[in-house]
């Protein structure tokens, strides 16, 4: 069994390089970041385990937080709480866990398995279920291999504890399990359904941990050395660099429980006098360059600060802001015409087909 | 252990009188009428079994539905999804339950256990949590006993069920479940936290489905011999007759997931020129007249057409009824300092002293 271990010098990377395949979204792994420090400051340690380590009839815990990015700022992620969610889940279905994944690798939600694991003693899998971040929970690759939506666990600090235990649908999955963490106060910690190990090495999107820890290093090496650090991601992943630009413009509006909204950039450098716009659903899910659609969902559309190299969210972008907009090739799962129904501009509300930047 | 099988003609009477019992809310018992009607035609008995006859160690089923009764006019009450909440909870909590028991006599949940009961050939226990009906889960004789507050299963007709694993206080359970069964569509089948039978020896309110029944079964005897059916009311029941009027006005809204308003009576014979006004929150809350208040929760006031002796509903009563309020005693655990708390007048926003009409 080949299990290696996680240093914190690893977790400081991951942080950094989950925050750039959020897409814009996902929420910052700060506060996730602050809760590992402290972990393994009180002599706690996490391994991670490649899916192919998994045996077919291992059970594998997918965890994610719920809820409104913004509540996250005030009502500040424990890491036991997302413990407990996994426990529930144990004790509810009678499985025991073999190891914790991710649910979405983009953003906060990278770093709530360590958490879980740190508590729990198993490995983090080295997988999950994006490649990126989305904003629903119909948009992953276990929803477009049709496997089975529920169970659900839904945990809370002050120790509401609910089930969701049959759903007919992803998307009912969806609405239910949101109305638990609205009535919560719009934050909860969340088990998603088991998977065993064979669905986890079929449908997973594997190596994502040690994708997003090799970004994070890449740049935090870069920003070392003052060297260009968007280079550095460039170097490390088959990416793309779309675009250079300052923000000129923000509309941004909070609507049945999403970030929508379109941001604008006057070209600098090779792009002056070219204009982008992206909108965006927490994500960035369009960007068109001139009036015309350049990248689109699934193509991870990454904005980056150019000075550091750091992701820019769609929460905290602002005007004035100097990015560069970069893509990074999708999960081959989400290019597939099922993967496209679930993730494809259409799924966004957008009437174009896909093209991809890397086609 | 005495186990009585209800005849279908005992279910006839229990869902008149669980309607009466009902308090203006609760829901009509019509529906699940008919369902049993269908299950005693499909061959399907149930039995009603004596709290006092259960073991200790017994793990008890409490079923109800919760949800708008307007809109279980549209989704009807599927007695598989009932039996399937049960279920849920015995597979959650690794228990097979001994037993069932209505959560509210009053309304249509004082049938809904039997529905149930019938696809599980479990027994029904001849007890609740309310011995009447209540809006909000903290309502009951449990949870004034303080007992655990979960965990809840929420089933619903299309295959939807979530579980309520944990919550600290009762008001959570309420909040929380209300919020699952509004996205559902507003109606949900629920087996409520599990109880031992030394619980429900000790907390619940007995006898309340054979009362029920021979409520019922006074007030039909009574139509059919074309006698007073609220007097039949009042010979099987220590009752009092408060006040007869008809209907003059209807102030109605559905607010919170809840029916609140307001309806005034003028009196008629005796109480002629004398008027009453009654508050209610699915269930008649306090009752005043000539402006004072004269009869208020726990107290049950029933509301019951003066012809049929039947029950009359608040979201059924209308312009020009003529109607008899009655107030019925309440059960001894909401007459405590603590059971006050959860049901007395303040519990439902009005600032006045708990006084029973049945008071020295």
């Amino acid at each position: 069994m080949q299990l290696s271990d996680i240093t914190l010098e690893d977790i400081e990377s991951l942080a950094v390089g989950a925050w750039i395949l959020g897409t814009g979204g996902g929420g910052s792994p700060y506060l996730g970041l602050l809760n590992m420090r402290a972990l393994y400051r009180d002599g706690l340690r996490v391994q991670l385990m490649s899916p192919e380590e998994l045996q077919d009839d291992d059970w594998v815990a997918a965890v994610s937080n719920m809820g409104a990015p913004l509540v996250g700022q005030e009502r500040l992620t424990d890491s036991r709480t997302i413990a407990r969610a996994v426990a529930l889940m144990e004790e509810h279905t009678r499985h025991r866990f073999r190891g914790i994944m991710a649910l979405e690798i983009g953003g906060g939600n990278s770093i709530q398995p360590l958490m879980a694991a740190a508590h729990l003693k198993r490995p983090v899998i080295d997988a999950d279920m994006m490649g990126r971040a989305y904003p629903e929970a119909q948009m992953t690759s276990v929803a477009v291999g049709d496997l089975k939506p529920c169970p659900l666990t839904s945990v809370d600090v002050r120790g509401l504890e609910s089930v969701v235990e049959s759903v007919p649908t992803w998307k009912w999955m969806e609405r239910v399990s949101r109305k638990i963490c609205v009535e919560y106060g719009s934050i909860a910690s969340t088990c998603k359904a088991p998977r065993t190990g064979a669905d986890v090495k079929k449908w997973g999107i594997p190596g994502t941990t040690t994708k997003a820890i090799a970004i994070g290093r890449a740049l935090r090496e870069a920003q070392r050395r003052h060297e260009d650090p968007i280079a550095a991601i460039l170097s490390v992943e088959p990416g793309k660099l779309l675009y250079k630009g300052k923000v000129v413009d923000v509309e941004r509006r909070a609507t049945e429980g999403f970030l929508r909204g379109r941001t604008r950039f006057d070209g600098i450098d090779d792009w002056r006098g070219s204009a982008m716009e992206i909108n965006f659903q927490n994500e960035w899910i369009v960007a068109w360059h001139d009036g015309r659609p350049v990248a689109m969902s699934p193509d991870l559309i990454c904005v980056l600060d150019s000075v550091s190299g750091e992701a820019v969210g769609t929460e905290t972008i602002r005007y004035g802001q100097r990015v560069t907009v970069i893509a990074l090739p999708p999960p081959s799962v989400f290019l597939s015409e099922k993967g496209l129904q679930h993730v494809g501009p259409r799924a966004f509300g957008y009437d174009i087909d896909f093209r991809s930047v890397f086609a | 252990m005495s186990v009585r099988e209800l005849s279908l003609d005992d279910i006839e009477s229990l869902a008149v009188g669980a309607w009466i019992l009902g308090t203006g809310g609760g829901g009509n018992p019509y529906l699940p009428l008919l369902n049993m009607r269908a299950l005693y035609r499909d061959g399907h008995r149930v039995r009603l079994v004596d709290a006092a006859d259960l073991a200790d160690g017994d793990w008890i089923g409490t079923v109800a539905n919760m949800g708008a009764p307007l809109v279980g006019q549209e989704r009807l009450t599927d007695s598989l999804t009932l039996a399937r909440a049960v279920t849920v909870m015995e597979q959650h909590i690794g228990r097979r339950f001994a037993a069932l028991m209505s959560m509210e006599i009053g309304g249509a949940n004082g049938v809904r256990p039997f529905m149930a009961a019938a696809h599980l050939d479990l027994p029904v226990v001849d007890s609740d949590t309310m011995g009447r009906a209540y809006p909000e889960a903290q309502m009951t004789s449990v949870a004034v006993g303080g007992l655990t507050p979960y965990p809840l299963t929420a089933v619903d007709v299309r295959g939807f069920e979530s579980i309520v694993h944990k919550v600290p206080t009762w008001k959570w359970t309420e909040r929380v479940a209300r919020k699952i069964c509004v996205e559902y569509g507003s109606v949900a089948a629920t087996c409520q936290p599990p109880r031992t039978g030394a619980e429900v020896k000790k907390w619940g309110i007995h006898g309340t489905t054979t009362k029920a029944i021979a409520i019922g079964r006074a007030v039909r005897d009574a139509q059919r011999r074309h006698e007073d059916p609220v007097a039949a009311v009042l010979s099987v029941e220590p009752g009092k007759l408060l006040y007869k009027g008809k209907v003059v006005d209807v102030a109605r809204r559905a607010t919170e997931g809840f029916l609140r308003g307001v309806v005034r009576f003028d009196g008629l014979d005796d109480w002629r020129g004398s008027a009453m006004e009654i508050n209610f929150q699915n269930e008649w809350i306090v009752a005043y007249r000539d402006e004072r208040p004269l009869a208020m929760t726990p107290d049950l006031i029933c509301v019951l057409d003066s012809v049929s002796g039947e029950a009359v509903g608040s979201e059924t009563i209308r312009y020009g009824q003529r109607v008899t309020v009655i107030a019925l005693p309440p059960p001894a655990v909401f007459l405590t300092p603590r059971g006050l708390d959860h049901v007395g007048p303040r519990a439902f926003g009005y600032d006045i002293e708990f006084r029973s009409v049945f008071g020295a």
